[in-house]
């Protein structure tokens, strides 16, 4: 019994109402134009709404909030908005079934619980996060039983629906969603075993293993991995080993460990199915399409922010990013709807990194822009000192000292005003690098 | 007192240092710590850590059977299982809004905790779908 409505028109279209989302709604709004906000839950806020503990905004607002309050500050300002008249609408309980380029415009196709709706639209701000790695992406061996959740869904259930997922806990991986469950399930009163992580790093932030493991005397593995998993019905243990240095596991070192559940932490992977069809590739190191400073993808008029671009480390550049592709999204809508719709790409160059630099956004930068951009990078290695610098056609129009760098930790680099214009006037090809310097 | 070591891990920068705490009957020693601001923290951290608890309490409102709560300023980590088990029995009953007081004077020792969140029976607050 579906339902087809006749093609609505916004300006601006917004998937996903989480911090990118919503910041990015609220930027559409305070340029004076149209938006709309599509979101599939029942409540804007995203996975901030599980995320209790405490440690958001403190760049944005100065403070440690918990997730659901950070939402809340998000949510009252759209609220606030919509009562001064600014045209911000949303729409909840929707899903997003494709998007397609139609002429100078999108159409997008939703699912609701009306029926499917088509709306069309100049301008679409992708805002869908991340998911979480699952065990078939892992190659985990054994059994498959009852008791195998990601962290993500063990705080779903623990913080929402108020339901233990289990008592006798393994931890495997050490990202930071694992590393918040690790001491959830403990304050819960159920036991922790450990976390083990096949690296020989922590992929969580350091801040995360003080207050989450050292505090609770949670321990940790590292160089480890769970091997196989055991059990009939429920899971009833697992077996851990350590790893040499190229990964392979010790099978004289493994270990039973009887658990009655296994949490994985093993990744996070941006939410970009449904533009992938749209034949955007994909930038291996971030799991997201390859944008400008303004997020805008080689599509013209379709913007990615948030997680969705790349897995951020802190709410505040989530939000930051989101409003970003919000601001350029309403300045793409409104000259669309002028002229013929100029892509920023006809002005854009790749940007091409090298050294330690594990992954970036943007990979592409319009030099027609006036505002320096905000790269955005984490490094390969940990480095207690490294140099950044940035070049075009061989020239270096910027050098900075950067202290303690490590690998879980996103550094935000706004590019001076003077090394924007040198940057812009030179010809060549842009690179950026950060090498480690001495002692490091 | 006897002679006792913690490690611990420095939050104060990025840079994390591992910091080993000795505590003496009357003295503590911090190392591994890279400037002064470690020393402080280790201090801290091997007398009298403490933190914000957040946590959930039972709701009986339809659609959102927990109410995420924190702590009204921090708490000695210490404390927190005794917290975690009277903050166990609380039930709220009634729609209340983020910020509001939830519970006051946990335990006897001044704890209070407010709501993260608005409570209120589900029910689309926006348009759904038409």
């Amino acid at each position: 019994m579906s339902d087809v409505c006749g093609d609505e028109l916004v300006d601006v279209v917004v998937v996903g109402g989480g911090p990118a989302g919503v910041s990015a709604a609220l930027a559409v709004g305070d340029a004076g134009a149209e938006v709309l906000i599509i979101e599939r839950e029942d409540r804007l806020g995203g996975v901030l709404k599980q995320c209790i503990h405490d440690g958001f905004g403190v760049l944005q607002y100065g403070e440690r909030l918990t997730g659901p309050e950070y939402a809340h500050r998000h949510v009252a300002a759209l609220k606030c908005r919509q009562t001064q008249g600014g045209q911000i609408r949303v729409m909840t309980g929707a899903y997003l079934h494709s998007l397609r380029r139609d002429g100078t415009r999108w159409s997008i196709d939703l699912i609701t619980s009306q029926g499917i709706q088509s709306i069309g639209t100049a301008a679409v701000v992708m805002a869908t996060g991340c998911r979480e790695r699952t065990d078939r992406q892992i190659y985990l061996h054994g059994d498959r039983p009852a008791g195998i959740f990601t962290a993500g869904q063990a705080q779903r259930l623990i913080n929402i629906d108020g339901v233990m997922p289990g008592r006798n806990v393994v931890v495997l991986g050490s990202g930071d969603i694992g590393l918040i469950m690790a001491r959830r399930f403990v304050l819960e009163g159920a036991r922790v075993q450990g976390v083990y992580e096949i690296q020989s790093t922590v992929s969580g932030l350091a801040r995360n293993v003080a207050q989450c493991l050292e505090d609770w005397n949670i321990p940790l593995h590292l160089g480890t991995t769970v091997t196989e998993v055991h059990g009939r019905n429920r899971v009833e243990a697992v077996t851990v080993c350590p790893v040499d240095g190229s990964g392979l596991p010790d099978h004289n070192a493994a270990e039973r460990i009887p658990c009655d559940t296994l949490i994985l932490s093993v990744g996070l992977i941006p939410e970009n199915d449904i533009i992938a069809d749209l034949g955007l590739p994909l930038d291996s190191s971030t799991g997201g399409p390859a944008v400008t400073q303004d997020r805008e993808t080689q599509l013209p008029g379709l913007y990615v922010c948030g997680n969705a671009l790349t897995v951020y480390d802190l709410v505040d550049y989530v939000s930051e990013c989101g409003q970003a592709a919000g601001t350029a999204a309403t300045r793409g809508a409104t000259t669309a709807r002028s002229a013929a719709a100029p892509s920023a790409h006809a002005s854009a160059g790749p940007v091409e990194t090298s050294g330690d630099i594990g992954q970036m956004v943007p990979q592409l930068l319009d030099l027609a822009a006036d505002q320096p951009p905000v790269f955005f990078f984490r490094v390969k290695r940990a480095m207690d000192k490294a140099t950044l610098t940035i070049s075009r056609g061989g020239v270096q129009v910027e050098s900075r000292r950067l202290t303690y760098l490590r690998p879980p930790e996103m550094i935000r680099y706004e590019l001076r005003e003077r090394a924007w214009a040198a940057l812009r006037r030179n010809p060549g090809p842009i690179s950026v690098a950060v090498e480690a310097a001495d002692g490091s | 007192m006897a002679h006792r070591s913690i490690q611990r891990t420095c939050i104060i920068c990025p840079r994390g240092c591992s910091l080993e705490i000795i505590v003496d009957d009357d003295h503590i020693t911090v190392s591994g710590n890279e400037c002064p601001k470690g020393e402080d923290y280790g201090i801290e951290e091997a007398t009298a850590p403490r933190r914000i608890l957040t946590t959930t309490v039972q709701t009986t409102v339809a659609g959102m059977p927990r109410l995420p709560v924190r702590s009204v300023g921090d708490v000695l980590l210490m404390e927190m299982d005794r917290l975690m088990r009277e903050i166990d029995s609380i039930v709220v009953t009634q729609p209340v809004r983020c910020g509001d007081l939830v519970a006051a004077d946990l335990c006897g020792i001044g704890v209070n905790l407010i709501a993260t969140d608005d409570l209120r029976p589900a029910g689309p607050d926006t348009e759904r779908g038409q």
